[in-house]
């Protein structure tokens, strides 16, 4: 099992955002998170990546429970994350971004990160610095950044929710592809159905509360 | 900010730290760092007192200098001398039973502090006052063949040339061409000796023209050469003949067969008279190549000829000149080194060489002026007033004396005469008569002060010497703390802006984190530690303090060196010198102060350090969350 996740809850002031969420996630399973806005589909991809803490609730990544002091080194061993609107460090080139998390861990490997830029199709690109880039390859990079560790999971929110309809797909497919090829997890936030056809499994949050969706 | 502030402190402490060493070196170079004052006690002991009773002394009280040298401690004979008035107190007796003799118990006590402190020279020093009368007589500008006298008349304090002190030398200005001039026009106006005096001592390098007509004697003219030339005419002859030094002329001269030929304008050439004068027009300066006596081989340049030959000094002026500072031969006429390169005071057959303060050069008079020194004597028929000739031989920078420009220096025998003769004049005792001690660690003042009270105390005469030390002078004594606090005062204000230049970084790098946010947020959910996170901003923090600092010494290093400038600029702006030199100093100091670098170097980034971790702690606490939310 690589994150299990049992009874989280989590309030804001004055909202209930999750309640009692318990799921798993295997192994190069790829699962779906849909929802409406505002739902706290995103709060909950939060959670799982340790980027936010849950009200109440268990996390186990791994079959480890992490603690707090552990967060950072999870995310950079374990954990792969790509967002909607990319998170890119905008002044720095295509092969710096996706270097940066093994720079953060200090094992430095350009192969990996070139032969990764060259996978996601942006060979050629690699001095290009991302702010000159197009959408769909911003998200190409945030694909190469978010493999580049070997994570057990990746998680993404609304990976294609700021591109056009064919370049949704391209990365769609190139996102599930390389995941598979990797043998790595990926939890998808989106609101594509069509996209989520493409996982392996399907789930719905609706009033704080996650159901399994009937194809 | 931290660079403008860093700049400030360094400069301005820096500045004080310069003047104050100038000023204490001032003070300590003719008052000494140490001086050691008779006591009342000693004024009332037997052992000062019994001169004036003993045939020995000839009746005569003794200087601390005579009692040094004097080979007996006790010249009274009861069997010889009258017996003692009821005034005098009884002896002070060593263990012995012999005389206890402070003068020479100090003058060992002080030889053997000389092991322990390196350089320890002392040496008594008399003060007395009279009446300084000088008759400056000078060329007149307007007619240079007749001469104007006015008389300097100045009640001054004599002191006694302290030839022992180390850095007499560099208090004494040396004799420049101007004062050259003056003794030449001097012992031209009483051709005396003193001539042979002056040119043997001094190497005349370069002459020049004293105004801009200068009659060219006709044997420097080369002949072959050729001059552009403006010809004068009086009744239809040529009446003088002028050269300019630069430009055209004209007509022409030409010289062949050692005479001169004239052609005008016309083109018709003739000859010229020999008694018709020929003047260089325009300031020339001559190259002396060798001199005997008043006579001067020279070249120099005019329009595209060299001019050779001799010269005597009519019309001209020395421009630059060498001068002797030890003995060889003849006496220089200005103090000077003899064979024992002891530092000494000229003489002249008639009048003894003073030293005044530097300021009277200012006022105009010069090495040579002579006059008198006058004070009372007793006399059969009453006080007669002494005249005792003088001249003066030199001028010293007084630096911070109790009676400042007031004091001529002269050699001791002169004090012992008018302190001998119980002029009307008289100083308190305590000044009159001391002791100066000179070393090298003016810093180590107190130390020696401590280890001399010991030996004074030790040998039994602690109560006849008071010892001071620099800071304790009284009429130093304001100005010492008033350097403190202008040093303390100064660094705290500079803290205190340099905290505010800190607030600087904090705003700026709080700005930083707030515009970098996002990064941080997605530097954060990469991995990267909190800790990392806030290196980062905390290392930007410093880096910018240790620039900026950095920045702010090489701009201080700058100001120091090229302080003149910046003076002058000042002065240039305010219409008046900037920095009064009488209280400054000729130039305001070049150098960094060590203590206000280090001051620089260490607070400077240490703050900037400290104000550079609020805003990387406050960047550690972001949550990636708030920033990377995409709903």
């Amino acid at each position: 099992m690589i994150l299990e996740a049992k009874k989280i809850d989590k309030k804001f002031p004055g909202a209930h955002v999750l309640r009692d969420v318990s799921f798993e996630i295997r192994e190069s399973e790829t699962v779906a998170i849909m929802g409406k806005s505002g739902e706290g589909k995103s709060t909950l991809l939060h959670i799982l990546g340790t980027l936010d803490t849950p009200t109440s609730g268990s996390l186990k990544i791994c079959g480890k429970e992490p603690t707090s002091s552990h967060f950072a080194k999870i995310r950079n061993e374990q954990i792969g994350f790509i967002f909607q609107f990319y998170h890119l460090l905008e002044d720095f080139t295509v092969l710096e971004n996706v270097i940066m998390p093994l720079k953060i861990r200090r094992s430095v490997d350009e192969k990996r990160a070139l032969a990764l830029i060259e996978a996601v199709g942006l060979k050629g690109k690699e001095k290009s610095l991302t702010k000159h880039l197009s959408g769909g390859e911003k998200q190409r990079v945030a694909i190469a950044r978010a493999l580049v560790t070997g994570p057990k999971i990746i998680l993404a929110d609304e990976p294609t929710g700021n591109l056009d309809e064919t370049n949704s797909q391209t990365i769609q497919k190139l996102l599930l592809s390389l995941a598979k090829g990797s043998n790595t997890a990926v939890v998808i936030v989106t609101h594509d159905e069509e996209f989520a056809k493409l996982c392996d499994r399907r789930l719905f949050l609706k009033e704080g509360q996650l159901y399994n969706a009937r194809a | 900010m931290i660079t403008l502030v860093v700049w400030l402190v360094v400069v301005f402490l820096s500045v004080t730290e310069g003047i104050e060493k100038n000023w204490i070196q001032k003070l300590t170079a003719l008052n000494a760092p140490l001086r050691i004052q008779p006591t009342s006690e000693y004024y009332n002991s037997y052992y000062y007192n019994v001169d004036r009773y003993s045939s020995a002394s000839n009746y005569l009280s003794k200087t601390i200098g005579e009692k040094a040298r004097s080979l007996i401690s006790d010249p009274y004979d009861p069997d010889f001398d009258e017996s003692l008035p009821p005034t005098v107190h009884r002896p002070d007796k060593n263990q012995d039973g012999t005389l206890l003799d402070p003068v020479k118990s100090l003058t060992k006590a002080l030889n053997a502090l000389g092991d322990s402190v390196p350089g320890l020279v002392f040496q008594d020093v008399e003060m007395s006052g009279a009446l300084l009368r000088l008759d400056l007589y000078r060329q007149d500008r307007v007619n240079s063949s007749s001469e104007v006298r006015s008389q300097l008349t100045n009640v001054s304090f004599l002191a006694s040339f302290p030839e022992k002190n180390p850095s007499l030398k560099d208090l004494i200005l040396e004799p420049t061409e101007e004062d050259l001039n003056h003794l030449l026009f001097l012992s031209n106006r009483l051709e005396d000796e003193r001539r042979q005096a002056v040119l043997q001592n001094a190497t005349i390098v370069e002459l020049e023209t004293n105004s801009d007509l200068w009659r060219i004697p006709l044997d420097l003219i080369p002949d072959g050469s050729s001059f552009s030339v403006n010809a004068y005419q009086h009744r239809g002859d040529i009446s003088h003949i002028l050269i300019p030094t630069n430009g055209e002329a004209a007509s022409k001269i030409e010289k062949r067969n050692g005479r001169i030929f004239f052609s005008g304008a016309d083109g018709a050439e003739m000859p010229v008279d020999p008694e018709i004068p020929i003047f260089s027009h325009g300031k020339m300066t001559l190259t002396v190549d060798s001199s005997s006596d008043m006579s001067f081989d020279v070249r120099t340049n005019l329009q595209a000829n060299t001019l050779v030959g001799k010269v005597g000094l009519e019309g001209l002026a020395v421009k630059n000149a060498a001068f002797a500072l030890k003995k060889e031969g003849v006496s220089p006429l200005w103090p000077f080194l003899n064979e024992e390169n002891v530092l000494v005071l000229p003489k002249t057959e008639k009048e003894t060489g003073i030293l005044i303060a530097k300021n009277f050069k200012e006022n105009g008079v010069r090495i040579g002026d002579a006059g008198y020194l006058a004070y009372s004597a007793p006399s059969i028929s009453g006080s007669k007033e002494v005249q005792l000739p003088v001249y003066v031989c030199g001028f010293y920078d007084p630096g911070i004396m109790a009676v400042g420009n007031k004091c001529v220096l002269v050699p001791s025998e002169v004090t012992q005469a008018i302190n001998g003769s119980d002029s009307a004049f008289t100083l308190e005792k305590s000044e009159a008569n001391q002791v100066f001690v000179w070393f090298p660690k003016i810093g180590e003042a107190k130390k020696v002060k401590e280890a001399l009270l010991e030996k004074l105390q030790a040998s039994g005469i602690d109560k006849y010497w008071k010892v001071e030390t620099f800071q304790e002078y009284e009429f130093a004594k304001d100005l010492m703390q008033q350097f403190q606090s202008d040093k303390y005062l100064f660094a705290m204000v500079g803290i205190l802006i340099l905290l505010v230049a800190c607030t600087n970084i904090i705003s700026l790098l709080v700005l930083l984190v707030s515009d970098k946010k996002k990064e941080i947020g997605i530097l954060r959910a990469m991995g990267a530690k909190k800790r990392s996170i806030a290196s980062i901003f905390a290392l930007s923090g410093a880096f910018l303090g240790v620039f900026s600092c950095l920045l702010g010494v090489f701009l201080a290093f700058l100001t120091m060196k090229n302080i003149d400038h910046l003076v002058g600029l000042l002065s240039l702006l305010q219409g008046h010198e900037a920095f009064n030199a009488q209280f400054f100093g000729n130039s305001l100091p070049h150098d960094i102060s060590p203590k206000a670098l280090l001051f620089a170097t260490i607070v400077t980034p240490l703050l900037a350090l400290v104000a550079g971790l609020f805003p990387a702690i406050k960047a550690s606490r972001l949550k990636p969350v708030d920033t990377l939310r995409s709903e």
